[in-house]
């Protein structure tokens, strides 16, 4: 795959990418504008990105848009806002089989990309803004999607934990936004925010798939080449500062089982060896966690260590009975001065790099993992093919993974639990 | 061995099928190209399956609810160490999953993929159960069970079935509850061990990068015969109408999540696929992103983008469903009815079904791009007894008139709904 990614700039901090590769029957083609995160425009930016995948002058309902992808037999366009450290990335994707499995000998990919170009640039407008009555849908719908991250408890918890990890910085804003600032999203809100997306955010375009989207590029340049684009926002991230005292939060609501999220801080700069320090402490079903919190212990279902590169920040997330989060939480410290006093074998060294390599390995067989895995590259200026990342990780010691685990501190405690008393 | 071809010439797809001396099914799709290979073994045993005899037994056996999944927890360990401990020098991924109809034990991996092959099919034919160990997983499974309980999706879906059934064992949540796992020993676990795990009950499908030479010496070598014992299960005659109308629990959530679902009589598997494409067609045609129902409905504020229309089917049960969140599910149940109702005399959009069905033939194509997908869609159709293509082959043949007779035939007022209200 090494040699298939290839990247140029086609405007003004307009980067064009492609990953070509036959073993694909879909085409995917990600248009990703960066921009910082703030709480005003994080929702706007959400909702300028819904209103975009709804329709455009050329369809300009979205039953009309849906019916044309349905019969580019099942085309996708679909919008994705994520947080990646302090920048938000607002995209816009569009995905289809190829042409050479079309029934009818249809030109899938080219149109394809013409409905990614009209809902880009040609959006149904009225006074010269978004229409009063879209707007006002897409932000319900918004705030609908705002208001449901309290469903599904176990990412709740974790959005909440990172609000106080983070405090005072960008990264702590939730990715879609607060429900208030949604509120006074207006026309021309949404109107301003989404002539800032075009104009003044860096954008990654990413095509992964069997195409060789040499026509994709062609009509995407054309169209880029119509902005006025002069200034250009910077989206970079700045690491997370330890705290002075551990942050500790309990949080009250109607659950049955408990969730805790520990938030860790690291300077560590090494971050394949930070990446097998999780692996190992907590990242795999044979890591510390899972041998000695579930299994050793019983106390859970789920029990796993993750990294924030972005942010020099590891989280361990647990969903556990409320009697017993204190003896998880001591089981869970306890797991990690065993890892800064390199209590593990060099058996756990080669199972977590093995099982890393698999992992790694594994994004080559997606369109999605891909597009998701280069982006990461390109964002933390650290561009390298999932093979090269092997490399990488087999290149890590003991005693690099040791000074990982001793660069980690505890920043942030966040327990979410029933309203009973203990 | 006889290798039978599956094929599908149209869109240049097929693998292998082999019914193995052993008894076991073995299905092979090689995918060139690909870096990472997916393999699943599994037995037609889910935990609809609580009731069930074989030649051994004199009379029918039933167990408690969420055996099967239990067993499916605890057959990862041996005497000596746990299958994870053995992928972990792999680096492989493995994983298992018990459904209603099918338990199913997996890995994935981009190396060494022989020596994972072995370890699947030696773990999965070596049971090891102690009093200690099947007690310790009690506390892990209480967990799961748990992390469930606080789900709103998951719960307004199953007291959705639970309203849809009366006596059929998909009404029974997979995992059971912390009280019925409690009655479950190591005695019941060798049980459904032995009459499940037999091989002629069993399937092995692998898809994606890896060698059908070496993957069928592996099997020769390690899958151990076993005799066909007659087992037979049994899925407790239904009454036709649903069970209760209207199912309502309060849950910490957003705003109110809904099933609305339609019950439909008994079918064989060849009826429940094409009726799988028929239905899935006609309720995207009627109430689907591109139609004008879900506009107005949406325009109005009654749904938002969770709304979703389909069809949840499996052995022994097929049902309808519209599910979504809203502030008036009441309302969205009563304007779906109508709408479905209005158009069986002003007919559903003649165009709007052809692109539909472009579109559900373009996502089943879309879904043999992925190894995991292909290699699941192969076990379940195995299982089901057709061929991993019959589904794309169908959709591909469904016509207008098909979904004109399917909406004559659905009986829209044997439906109910399941709310989940916030707290």
């Amino acid at each position: 795959m090494a040699n298939n990614f290839q990247r140029h700039e086609i405007g003004k901090n307009i980067y064009f990418s492609r990953i070509t590769d036959p073993r694909f029957k879909l085409n995917l083609i990600s248009v990703r504008f960066l921009a910082p995160v703030s709480e005003e425009a994080a929702p706007e930016n959400a909702v300028v990105s819904r209103i975009l995948t709804k329709s455009c002058r050329k369809y300009p309902t979205f039953a009309a848009l849906n019916n044309k992808l349905s019969a580019l037999y099942a085309a996708r366009i679909d919008a994705n806002v994520s947080k990646c450290g302090d920048a938000q990335s607002i995209g816009i994707t569009v995905s289809c089989i190829d042409n050479k499995y079309a029934l009818e000998n249809e030109k899938v990919n080219e149109e394809a990309t013409d409905i990614l170009i009209s809902c880009l640039f040609d959006p149904l407008l009225e006074n010269g803004v978004f229409p009063e009555k879209t707007v006002s849908l897409e932000k319900q719908s918004l705030i609908d999607d705002i208001e449901a991250e309290l469903n599904d408890k176990r990412t709740y918890a974790s959005q909440k934990a990172a609000e106080i990890m983070y405090e005072g910085e960008p990264a702590a804003i939730r990715p879609l936004g607060s429900i208030e600032q949604a509120r006074r999203i207006t026309p021309e809100s949404a109107y301003n925010a989404y002539k800032r997306m075009l104009n003044n955010c860096r954008t990654e375009i990413i095509c992964v798939g069997c195409s060789d989207f040499e026509g994709s590029r062609k009509k995407l340049t054309e169209a880029f080449m119509s902005l006025d684009r002069k200034e250009i926002f910077a989206c970079g991230s700045k690491a997370s500062p330890l705290k002075d005292t551990v942050a500790e939060v309990t949080e009250k609501l109607a659950v049955t089982q408990s969730k805790m999220v520990l938030g860790f801080k690291t300077d560590c700069k090494n971050i394949p060896a930070l990446q097998m320090m999780s692996a190992i402490y907590g990242g795999t079903t044979s890591s510390k966690l899972f041998l000695n919190v579930r299994e050793k212990l019983s106390l859970c279902y789920y029990c796993w260590s993750s990294i924030n590169r972005i942010k020099g920040s590891m989280a361990v997330t647990i969903g556990v009975e409320n009697e017993n989060i204190e003896k998880a939480k001591n089981e869970i410290l306890a797991q990690l001065e065993a890892m800064k006093n390199g209590d593990f074998s060099d058996e756990d060294i080669e199972y977590a790099r093995m099982y890393r390599r698999n992992h790694l390995k594994t994004f080559n067989d997606s369109l999605s993992s891909l597009e998701a895995w280069y982006f990461t590259g390109i964002y933390n200026d650290d561009i390298k093919t999932p093979e090269e990342a092997v490399v990488d990780d087999d290149k890590v010691t003991r005693e690099q993974i040791i000074d990982a685990a001793r660069s980690v501190k505890p920043d942030t405690v966040y327990i979410l639990t029933s309203e009973e008393e203990k | 061995m006889n290798r039978e071809i599956i094929e599908n010439q149209k869109i240049g797809e097929k693998y292998i099928r082999i019914k193995h001396p052993s008894g076991c099914t073995i299905c092979l799709y090689p995918m060139e190209n690909y870096s990472s290979a997916y393999a699943l073994f599994g037995t037609n045993y889910g935990s609809v399956d609580t009731t069930f005899k074989t030649d051994e037994d004199e009379d029918f056996v039933v167990v408690p609810e969420g055996i099967a999944h239990y067993l499916e927890h605890k057959l990862f360990e041996n005497d000596e160490c746990d299958a994870f401990e053995l992928y972990a020098k792999t680096g492989a991924n493995a994983n298992a999953f018990t459904s209603f109809d099918k338990t199913a034990y997996l890995f994935s991996c981009s190396q060494k993929f022989e020596e994972n092959l072995e370890i699947l099919l030696n773990f999965v034919q070596e049971p090891y159960f102690t009093d200690e160990t099947v007690q310790k997983e009690q506390g892990i499974i209480g967990q799961e069970i748990k992390m469930y309980q606080d789900d709103p999706g998951w719960r307004v879906f199953f007291n959705g079935l639970q309203a849809v059934y009366h006596n059929n064992p998909v009404r029974i949540d997979i995992a059971g509850t912390v009280e019925s796992i409690a009655k479950i020993n190591k005695e019941l676990l060798y049980r459904c061990y032995n009459t499940f795990y037999n091989l002629n009950n069993m399937v092995l499908s692998i898809a994606g990068n890896f060698d059908v030479d070496k993957a069928l010496e592996i099997c020769d070598r390690l899958l151990k015969k076993s005799a066909d014992h007659k087992l037979e299960k049994i899925i407790p005659d239904e009454p036709y109408e649903v069970k209760e109308k209207s199912v309502t629990v309060k849950l910490s959530c957003a705003q109110p999540l809904f099933n609305i679902m339609y019950k439909f009589p008994k079918m064989t598997e060849k009826e429940a696929a094409k009726a799988y494409i028929v239905y899935n067609n006609l309720f995207e045609t009627c109430l689907g992103r591109t139609s004008a129902f879900y506009t107005e409905m949406y325009e109005q504020g009654l749904i938002n983008e969770t709304f979703n229309v389909g069809v949840f089917n499996g052995r022994g049960f097929f049902v309808g469903v519209i599910d979504g969140e809203s502030k008036e599910p009441q309302i969205v149940m009563d304007r779906v009815n109508s709408e479905l109702k209005r158009l069986r005399t002003a007919k559903p959009d003649r165009q709007e079904f052809e692109n539909i069905k472009k579109r559900t033939y373009g996502e089943l194509l879309a879904s043999l791009g992925s190894v995991e997908n292909v290699a699941t869609s192969v076990l379940s159709a195995e299982m089901a007894g057709i061929s991993a293509f019959e589904y794309i082959k169908l959709a591909a043949e469904v016509t207008y008139d098909d979904i004109i007779e399917a909406l004559d035939k659905l009986d829209i007022d044997n439906s109910c709904i399941s709310i989940v209200e916030p707290v």
